[in-house]
């Protein structure tokens, strides 16, 4: 670990969806509502002009050096919120829990230091980083941004059934379900508590 | 590429300077976490599986429903706010509900005065400037497992124990959670010295906590 690094506190704990049961089950939601796949992987919260990463409760990630590829296209990445640079992204890290894309980043999301809203950020992050093909499994190694899909385009039942029979496919749990997430609200930056819920966000997953 | 059975094997056995340990005698210890395998319960009619398959769709169900209650009390609490700091605004007697009502009942919507922690003063100083140490205060809390610390002597008490822990070498084990909190009648005086804007934009940082309650105020159905 470098010096730098150390020195790095996270500027929030990740956001953390609410649990919204099945998707088949689950009411319609109010307002405009995304939807992206939740891969099974490592939540991790990147500071990227240091490289480093945090887990979901705020503690550097042990596996940090298993990212090294991805991590360097990440870090080189210049993004713009507001006129201000990019620092911290939201990203699941793939690696150990299944053999697919082992060392490959998926960034969701990132803190925007304007406080856009996840629609705007969604936009510029596709804008950046190649997007990951739910359909195929990551390249290891590999940076993508997870591409958000609207339901006026996308069912989400239909996909959500698509990536289950994938998961059957690859014969692994590369996919949990699917995370629905509301496009008008900025990125939750909190510090009270890793366990702190944000309702923008809503996972579905098939078993627990 | 690091490996990660590296990191989590265990220490040859013969390492010279083994592990010292606390003996904790007739203390009971925690059972493995092995997965038990229980005798199972007969069902020779298949009405035990029947009752067993609705409890898990029912579970499956309350979660799903949780989840939307949980979005719709959030939609109605982001709704009902900007009122609550308007209708509020300029009186020392506020009221601690907003209530809203529907043809199925009245659910009310309870702002108490309880307040989480900030990490730091930095959010606030935008919005109240100098009036920051007006509303709001440093509040710490130490993790020590005893009695609680005199306020008249905190200051010398704390440098007293964080030389105790260096003249150990134990600086590191010495963990202070500290942050920035409301003062005592923030929840008050919020009305009457502050704007509905700049509570508005105060609750952006430090989110004010409600709550709703349905119980007796749902219609009973004809």
């Amino acid at each position: 670990m470098s010096s730098e690094t150390a020195l790095v506190r996270p500027c929030t704990y990740p956001a953390r969806p609410i649990n919204g049961g099945r998707l088949e089950l689950a009411p319609p939601k109010p307002g405009h509502w995304h939807y992206e796949p939740k891969y099974n992987g490592w939540r991790a919260l990147v500071h990227a002009p240091t490289g480093s990463m945090f887990n979901r409760r705020g503690q550097l990630l042990s596996i940090a050096g298993l990212f090294d590829g991805a991590m360097n296209h990440l870090r080189s990445l210049r993004l713009l919120s507001g006129g201000v640079p990019v620092e911290w992204f939201d990203c699941e890290a793939l690696c150990r829990r299944h053999r697919l894309g082992r060392g490959a980043l998926l960034v969701f999301d990132y803190v925007s230091p304007a406080g856009e809203a996840l629609r705007q950020r969604k936009e510029l992050l596709v804008q950046a980083l190649p997007t990951h093909d739910y359909s195929q499994p990551p390249l290891p190694e590999e940076l993508y941004a997870v591409r958000p899909l609207d339901p006026d385009q996308t069912d989400p039942h239909a996909l959500y059934r698509e990536l289950r029979q994938l998961n059957a496919r690859w014969h692994c749990l590369f996919y949990e379900g699917l995370v629905a997430k509301r496009t008008t609200d900025p990125y939750p930056v909190q510090l009270r508590s890793p366990e702190e819920e944000f309702v923008g966000w809503v996972k579905h997953r098939w078993a627990y | 590429m690091l490996s990660i059975k590296e990191k989590t094997s265990r220490p040859a056995k013969t390492q010279p300077d083994p592990l010292r340990k606390l003996s904790f005698g007739a203390i009971i210890r925690k059972a493995n976490n092995a997965k038990s395998a229980y005798p199972v319960l007969p069902d020779p009619n298949g009405q035990l599986a029947i009752i067993t398959a609705r409890i898990i769709e029912r579970t499956a169900q309350i979660e799903a429903l949780d989840g939307a209650r949980e979005i719709d009390k959030s939609e109605l609490k982001t709704l009902a706010t900007p009122f609550y700091f308007t209708q509020a605004n300029g009186k020392i007697d506020v009221a601690s509900s907003v209530s809203v009502l529907s043809p199925a009942g009245e659910v009310l919507i309870t702002f108490p005065n309880r307040y989480g922690r900030l990490e730091s003063e930095a959010a606030l100083l935008p919005i109240l400037g100098e009036r920051t140490a007006t509303f709001f205060r440093q509040s710490f809390a130490l993790k020590i497992d005893g009695d609680k610390l005199p306020a008249e002597n905190t200051q010398e008490l704390l440098n007293e124990l964080q030389q105790l822990f260096a003249r150990y070498h134990a600086a590191e084990a010495l963990q202070v959670k500290e942050g920035v909190k409301p003062v005592p009648d923030f929840h008050t005086v919020r009305h009457t010295s502050l704007s509905p804007q700049q509570n508005l934009a105060l609750n952006q940082v430090c989110p004010i906590i409600a709550m709703l309650k349905t119980k007796g105020r749902i219609k009973e159905s004809a």
